[in-house]
């Protein structure tokens, strides 16, 4: 008896602890999350939309069709950006998310402090305050309404459907979406463009190498450009009045370097894009081509949507959390966009005592405030926000540093992007352009009458030294004041910028948008950001840091070559265009290689196989294979020891392209010079080659590099080989997932192609999570439809509050 | 015959107990003895147990002890809890597959296993409730 009691009460004891511990201890939140039928994260994989939903704004309706395109379209144009906030809140919203926490520095908030280093930066940047002042300046715009309405339909989706798997995981619901979201996320793209350290990384090597080998690492000119604005287009002069004037700001201390160094976009961004002429594309109508490279994530950076508004058809793709469409068509025209690396960002040292610094004649006060971080699972930390005049001041171990960056003001680019939605031919495409002032772009576009235009965009500054213009990639003494942007005034919209403000228009602060590089109906142009004029041609200073030269001079070379030998630029020849694969760095290097590898029997065999290479990057070539594996060891091989002896990182490395075009003779040989260099990394190549298990180089190149940001695994993409590098026309770099985020290529008079780098839907049980993955990789287009497609999803029903807003 | 004599004993061990307990007991036993109201009550408490893990976890550890409480023994009523959490495991890998994605569910990996091994380990947790009355 006496036993069976106490057995019960183990047992009992057991259940109950069991239960209890289930309902109380942390074990909760996974049962919560994890058990199936009633577990959270189990919820949107038996996700099914609402098929009607009520809309503020008035009546619109959304088809998707066999690829998960939403096909919206409405008669009013609010209803319309309602619409779209509702399919991008539900397609895309972690995505949404996780781009405005990552800009505005609250990531800490729901994923601990692994990313409060990043949340910091975020924050002394000040990127929130930026967008704040942006959307300032825009009330009262035609964009205002549409953002609000976009707002709107993103937090209808957030209320009205279920949140997609990440939130399930973080276990944390969104925010409501504002208006400042969007322009945060712009801010963000802006900052991956145009931001950068380049001109405080190569401080830092020059203290390091001195500067002569620095200058190696960093060159300001590459050789062999083939720029975009070649003589043919009979550009003429921008004008300007640049002179060679010497700053003397810094040095900036190597803590704040490293700090600002980390976080700097990615140094490799690069795209392509062609215009062809209807006569040379043989048709009515020009040929338009862009190929972003960007960051290749699941899901893809890029959105794509078709919308059928009161007074506009446009198909294209937007950055999830920006309503319009980015890169497209509409019925007029179509147009792309490649980055111009114009040097838009400035560094600044000061005469600092305390919290005040001297600026000229004055003594300022730094306008500092506190910023608390919320940590989730963590204590909270509180980091202090300081500005000077110029911007942003970071500031690490007794240094400090201002930041003066065009994006920290109030922009125009929404606006910009709105109206080239609209733009009814080339005239209202560069009037809309005018107003593209951040991030810098090389835009192409043509109509359907067969105009075109390559037209630089942005507010580029004029940093004067004692009234003399002078270059920006130097590091400025902010007290003396020299590099000043005269009208410039960050977080709020610079006098410099008006209209008819003109400060001081004698000596403007930035280059006038009439003398940015453009060329009106060029036969053929290709822009790959590469330099886009010869120096001589410009009298301004727009950048530092072009591409290198390889995608730019090969796709002038396909296209030359086709001009000489009279056949059409068309469609099916652009696509193999798009589709190239040879690697220019290959066809610099693979001989000088080869004959240093034949001093050595046992490269013999290497030797051949890399000399009878085509220089391709195909996935089923064993060669191509070898010229990766021996590009990264020879990179190592020349900088691996003098970088580590001298406590540099990899986020000092040099821009891609320079280690490629070191001269022979260059100082960052050692004494046994080039071919044993190249022979000690192709022996280094062939043993990480073996250790790999690789044969051919679609082994190592496939889009299982491509990953989700949460890093889990089932999140990323299957595995499929997938050719190029990323200095190849078709693009792609498998060791940092970078390459075509949205290869498009429009025949104003024929078929509209394009493909994603993985799927439409951000929702990891959609079909359409990663269904164009495996073309991508293939190097396959989808052909675009310009009527609207698929079965009615979802029917937004106008309320008494929408009606009462047509009265 | 060792279920049914741990069944006796179990049975003579009511008669210490009074009461509402002892109504429970004896309800229960008629539950266990009688094949045809065995079936329907097993029937009933694999529904409602079903119905409740829809709703939160704890439903399946009840799910588990109703299914286990209509067994004849602890031992019985553990692999009734047990089979109970398949067929939850079951049903929930059927929705998936009705919705079309039960392969991305199982591409989950080790997340998906959790969810297998909560499915199976709450509803035994459950039927420990039969060596408790």
């Amino acid at each position: 008896m006496k036993h069976q009691a106490t057995r019960r009460a183990v047992l009992g004891g057991v259940l109950g602890a069991g239960v209890a511990g289930g309902l109380l201890s942390p074990v909760s939140t996974y049962l919560r999350q994890f058990a199936p039928l009633s577990g959270s994260v189990w919820s949107p994989a038996r996700f099914d939309r609402q098929s009607t939903v009520d809309s503020p704004h008035g009546p619109a309706s959304v088809r998707y069709d066999d690829r998960g395109v939403p096909h919206v379209s409405a008669d009013d144009e609010e209803a319309l950006y309602f619409a779209v906030g509702y399919v991008q809140g539900t397609d895309r919203l972690f995505q949404l998310d996780l781009q405005r926490r990552l800009t505005s520095g609250r990531l800490s908030e729901v994923v601990g402090d692994v990313t409060l280093e990043s949340d910091e930066f975020h924050r002394q940047m000040q990127f929130r305050q930026a967008a704040e002042a942006t959307v300032d300046h825009l009330r009262g715009t035609a964009v205002e309404p549409l953002l609000e309405a976009y707002a709107d339909g993103v937090n209808a989706a957030i209320d009205g459907e279920s949140l997609p798997l990440e939130f399930q995981l973080l276990d944390y619901e969104p925010e409501p979406w504002t208006l400042a979201d969007t322009i945060v996320t712009e801010k963000l793209i802006a900052w991956g463009l145009t931001g950068g350290f380049r001109t405080l990384r190569k401080a830092r090597v020059r203290e390091a190498f001195g500067e002569e080998r620095a200058e190696d690492l960093f060159p300001f000119r590459f050789d062999d450009v083939e720029p975009i604005v070649r003589d043919h287009h009979d550009a003429g002069d921008f004008g300007g009045d640049l002179t060679d004037g010497v700053a003397s700001g810094g040095p900036v201390g190597q803590s704040v370097a490293e700090t600002l160094a980390a976080f700097a976009p990615p140094r490799s961004y690069g795209s392509n894009s062609w215009l062809v002429d209807a006569d040379l594309a043989e048709g009515e109508a020009p040929i338009v081509s862009n190929d972003p490279h960007l960051d290749l994530q699941a899901p893809p950076i890029w959105y794509e949507m078709h919308l059928d508004g009161p007074d506009h058809r446009v198909r294209g793709v937007t950055f999830p959390g920006v309503p319009f469409v980015i890169v497209g068509e509409n019925d007029h025209g179509a147009w792309g966009f490649t980055n111009a690396n114009a040097d838009v960002i400035d560094f600044y040292t000061y005469d600092r005592d305390g919290e005040t610094y001297q600026y000229g004649d004055e003594e300022r006060t730094f306008d500092v405030e506190t910023s608390e971080i919320e940590v989730s699972g963590g204590e909270n930390e509180d980091i202090e926000l300081r500005r000077s005049v110029h911007g942003p001041v970071v500031e690490e171990a007794d240094h400090e540093v201002g930041v003066a960056w065009t994006g920290h003001a109030a922009t125009e680019t929404t606006l910009a992007i709105y109206e080239l939605t609209h733009s009814e031919g080339v005239e209202a495409a560069v009037d809309a352009i005018a107003k593209f002032e951040s991030p810098t772009q090389n835009v192409v576009y043509a109509d359907r009458s067969g105009e075109t235009r390559f037209q630089m965009t942005g507010r580029i500054p004029i940093r004067r030294i004692d009234g003399e213009a002078v270059r920006g990639n130097q590091i400025f003494d902010g007290s003396a004041p020299e590099g000043e942007w005269n009208g410039f005034e960050p977080f709020s919209r610079p006098a410099a910028w008006g209209e008819s403000s003109g400060t001081e228009p004698d000596r403007p602060g930035f280059v006038p948008f009439a003398a940015n590089p453009h060329v009106a109906n060029p036969d053929y142009l290709a822009a790959a950001n590469q330099q886009i004029a010869p120096d001589d041609q410009l009298g301004y200073y727009y950048g530092a840091g072009y591409a290198p030269p390889y995608r730019g001079r090969r796709i002038y070379e396909l296209l030359d070559e086709r001009v000489a030998s009279g056949e059409p630029l068309d469609l099916d020849f652009l696509r193999e265009v798009g589709r190239d694969t040879v690697d220019g760095r290959a066809v610099d290097l693979v001989d000088p290689l080869v004959a240093a590898a034949r001093e050595d029997e046992d490269l013999t065999e290497t030797a051949d196989l890399l000399a009878d290479w085509d220089r391709r990057m195909d996935p089923d070539s064993e060669a191509a294979l070898v010229f990766d594996y021996w590009l990264a060891a020879y990179r190592e091989e020349l900088i691996g020891d003098a970088y580590e002896a001298a406590d540099l990182d990899e986020d000092f490395h040099p821009p891609d392209g320079a280690l490629e075009q070191l001269p022979p003779d260059s100082r960052w040989f050692d004494p046994a010079g080039r071919p044993a260099a190249m022979r000690s990394a192709l022996q280094d190549a062939l043993e990480s080659i073996d250790e790999d298990g690789h044969e051919v180089y679609g082994d190592a190149s496939t889009t299982a590099a491509i990953e989700h940001p949460l890093g889990l695994g089932f999140l990323g993409y299957p595995d499929h080989p997938r050719g190029g590098s990323e200095v190849t026309v078709q693009n792609y770099n498998y060791r940092v997932s970078r390459g075509g985020s949205w290869e498009m290529q429009v025949d104003l008079d024929g078929e509209y192609l394009a493909i994603l780098p993985g799927g439409n839907s951000g929702r990891y049980f959609s079909e359409h999570y990663d269904d164009q993955v495996g073309e991508w990789a293939a190097g396959e287009y989808r052909s675009l439809s310009r009527d609207l497609e698929g079965d009615l999803a979802v029917e937004f029903e106008g309320t008494d509050e929408s009606a009462g807003d047509g009265e | 015959m060792r279920d049914a004599q741990q069944s006796t004993s179990d049975g003579d061990g009511s008669g210490q107990s009074t009461g509402a307990l002892a109504g429970v007991r004896r309800a229960g036993r008629s539950l266990r003895e009688d094949p045809a109201r065995h079936w329907g009550a097993l029937v009933l408490a694999v529904l409602v147990g079903l119905g409740l893990a829809t709703l939160h976890w704890v439903g399946l550890v009840v799910g588990g002890a109703l299914v286990g409480l209509l067994a004849r023994s602890l031992r019985r009523a553990l692999v009734g809890g047990l089979g109970f959490g398949a067929l939850v495991v079951l049903v929930w890998a059927g929705s998936f597959a009705l919705a079309g994605t039960l392969g991305s569910v199982i591409a989950m990996g080790q997340l998906s296993a959790l969810g297998v091994a909560i499915g199976l380990l709450a509803p035994t947790l459950g039927s420990l409730a039969r060596g408790v009355v």
